[in-house]
C-alpha cells in the first residue's frame, strides 16, 4: 500500500467540495488552525480575529467554485483571503494599511504552521491540563478565576499548566525529528 | 491579573519559589507585553510555548463557524446576509460576518424545564448546586412564574405550568412537567468542584439517587440524582486522565 499523497488528497478534497458544499467541512478541519494563527498574529483583537477569520471561511466557501488548482496549496489561497482581509479590515477601522500581506513571508511559514500544530496538540492534553491551557490563553482568564471555576486552588492551577505546557514542548520537540 | 510595579520584571526570583510559580509570573509578564524576568533553566522552552499560544483559538468559536458554514449554501446568496448580525455600532459591519452570540462567554444552549413547585427549586438549585438566581418573575397573585439561573457560564430556566401566561402552551399540552408525564426523557449534566458535597446536599433537599457516585472512565467522578421535581442531573467532577480507547 502506498502513502496518499498529500497534495492529491487535497485536491480530491477541493473537488469534493465544489461539487457539494456540504463537503467544505474536510477543508475548513485542515485549514482552521492554521489560518486563526495567520489572523490572530495581525489582528487587534481576539474578537477582530475571529470576525477576520469568519470572513476568510465565508469568502472561501463562496469563492470555492471558481478556485483552480495550479499547483499552490489550498491554504496558500485561504491566506491570500486572510491578508486582503485583513487589509480590508484595517481600512474599514481606519488605521493604518497593514503592509506587505499580500503572502506570508517564507519565514513566516514554518513559525505559522507550528502555531497551527501547537493549537491541535493542546486537544490532546489530559483534560485538566487542556482545561487550564484553554481558560488562560483562548479565554484569557487570570490564574484565580481559573481556580475558581475549577475549584482548584491557585497553586494546584499553576502546576497544571506548567505541566500542561512541558508536555506540549515535549510533543513539539517530538513532532520536529 | 496581579498588578505588578514597572520594575518587577527584571526582579531575580527568589530561589524558594516554585518552578510552577516563577513561570506564571513570567506568563504574566508575557501576557501583559513586558519582558518576563530572568528564568530558571529549563523554563525558557516553556515560555516559547506560551508565546506560541497566545492567540489560541476558542474551540467553541470553532465550532461555532464550522455550523455557520454549514447553513451558508453559496447557492442562496442571500444566506450571508440572514447570518450576519451588526453588533451596537461598535466594528463596521462586512460581508460575511460572523454571527456572535448575544453573551458571548456564555453557552448558547439555554435548559427550560417545567416544574410546578418554583419557589422550592429555586432553594434547591440554589443550595444544592450553587446557581445564581438571575431572575424570578410573580404573577399578580404572588405565584412564581419564572425563574433564571447560571451555573458557571452556563444558563438554565424554570417555569410553572400553572401560571397564568402559560395557560394556552399547558392546554396545548407543551407545559408538562416530569411528574406529569411519569418521567423524563432528558438528563442534564453539570460539572462542580466537589462531586461527593453537592450530591450529599441533594440527598439532605429530597432528590432520589439515579446513580452513585462512582469514578468513571472518562475520567469524572459522577453521582445522579432525581430532584423533588422530576428533573434528572448528574454532577460530575474531573479527577483523572481520560482513558483513551486504542490505550
Amino acid at each position: 500500500l502506498r502513502r496518499p499523497d498529500k497534495t492529491a488528497v487535497e485536491r480530491a478534497a477541493i473537488k469534493a467540495a465544489q461539487r457539494d458544499p456540504a463537503r467544505f467541512a474536510e477543508l475548513y478541519e485542515g485549514n482552521f488552525e492554521l489560518v486563526y494563527a495567520f489572523v490572530s498574529r495581525r489582528a487587534r483583537d481576539r474578537e477582530d480575529a475571529e470576525d477576520i477569520t469568519a470572513d476568510v471561511f465565508h469568502q472561501a466557501l463562496a469563492y470555492l467554485p471558481r478556485f483552480r488548482w495550479r499547483g499552490v496549496p489550498f491554504a496558500a489561497w485561504l491566506l491570500k483571503i486572510a491578508a486582503n482581509a485583513i487589509n480590508d479590515n484595517s481600512r474599514r477601522i481606519k488605521r493604518d494599511r497593514v503592509a506587505a500581506l499580500a503572502e506570508p513571508a517564507q519565514t513566516d511559514r514554518k513559525e505559522l504552521v507550528d502555531r497551527a500544530r501547537l493549537s491541535r496538540l493542546v486537544d490532546a492534553l489530559a483534560p485538566n491540563q487542556r482545561r487550564v491551557i484553554v481558560m488562560r490563553f483562548a479565554e484569557q482568564q487570570s490564574i484565580r478565576e481559573i481556580a475558581a471555576r475549577l475549584g482548584r486552588t491557585e497553586g494546584a492551577v499553576k502546576q497544571l499548566q506548567l505541566r500542561a505546557l512541558k508536555r506540549l514542548r515535549a510533543a513539539m520537540d517530538k513532532a520536529d525529528d | 491579573m496581579i498588578k505588578r510595579g514597572p520594575k518587577a520584571g527584571r526582579r531575580i526570583p527568589a530561589p524558594a519559589r516554585g518552578l510552577a510559580e516563577q513561570l506564571d509570573r513570567a506568563l504574566q509578564a508575557m501576557l501583559a507585553g513586558r519582558t518576563p524576568a530572568p528564568l530558571a533553566a529549563g523554563l525558557t522552552p516553556l515560555l516559547q510555548i506560551a508565546a506560541g499560544l497566545r492567540g489560541l483559538p476558542r474551540a467553541e468559536f470553532k465550532a461555532r463557524l464550522a455550523a455557520e458554514l454549514a447553513a451558508a449554501h453559496p447557492s442562496r446568496p442571500d444566506a450571508k446576509r440572514r447570518l450576519r448580525k451588526k453588533e451596537g455600532g461598535k466594528m463596521p459591519v462586512s460581508k460575511g460576518r460572523a454571527v456572535k452570540p448575544v453573551a458571548q462567554n456564555l453557552d448558547p444552549v439555554m435548559p427550560f424545564m417545567y416544574i410546578r413547585e418554583p419557589a422550592a427549586a429555586v432553594e434547591f438549585y440554589r443550595t444544592v448546586l450553587g446557581a445564581r438566581v438571575l431572575m424570578r418573575e410573580a404573577e399578580p397573585g404572588g405565584v412564581l412564574s419564572h425563574a433564571q439561573f447560571q451555573i458557571g457560564e452556563s444558563r438554565f430556566m424554570i417555569a410553572n405550568p400553572a401560571s397564568r401566561h402559560l395557560s394556552e402552551y399547558a392546554r396545548a399540552g407543551w407545559a408538562r412537567t416530569p411528574r406529569d408525564l411519569g418521567g423524563t426523557p432528558v438528563h442534564l449534566y453539570v460539572q462542580v468542584a466537589d462531586v461527593d458535597r453537592v450530591f450529599g446536599k441533594a440527598l439532605a433537599a429530597g432528590a432520589q439517587v439515579v446513580h452513585e457516585v462512582r469514578d468513571m472512565e472518562w475520567g469524572d467522578r459522577v453521582g445522579g440524582f432525581q430532584d423533588p421535581y422530576g428533573h434528572v442531573w448528574y454532577v460530575a467532577t474531573p479527577v483523572r486522565r481520560r482513558v483513551q480507547p486504542d490505550n
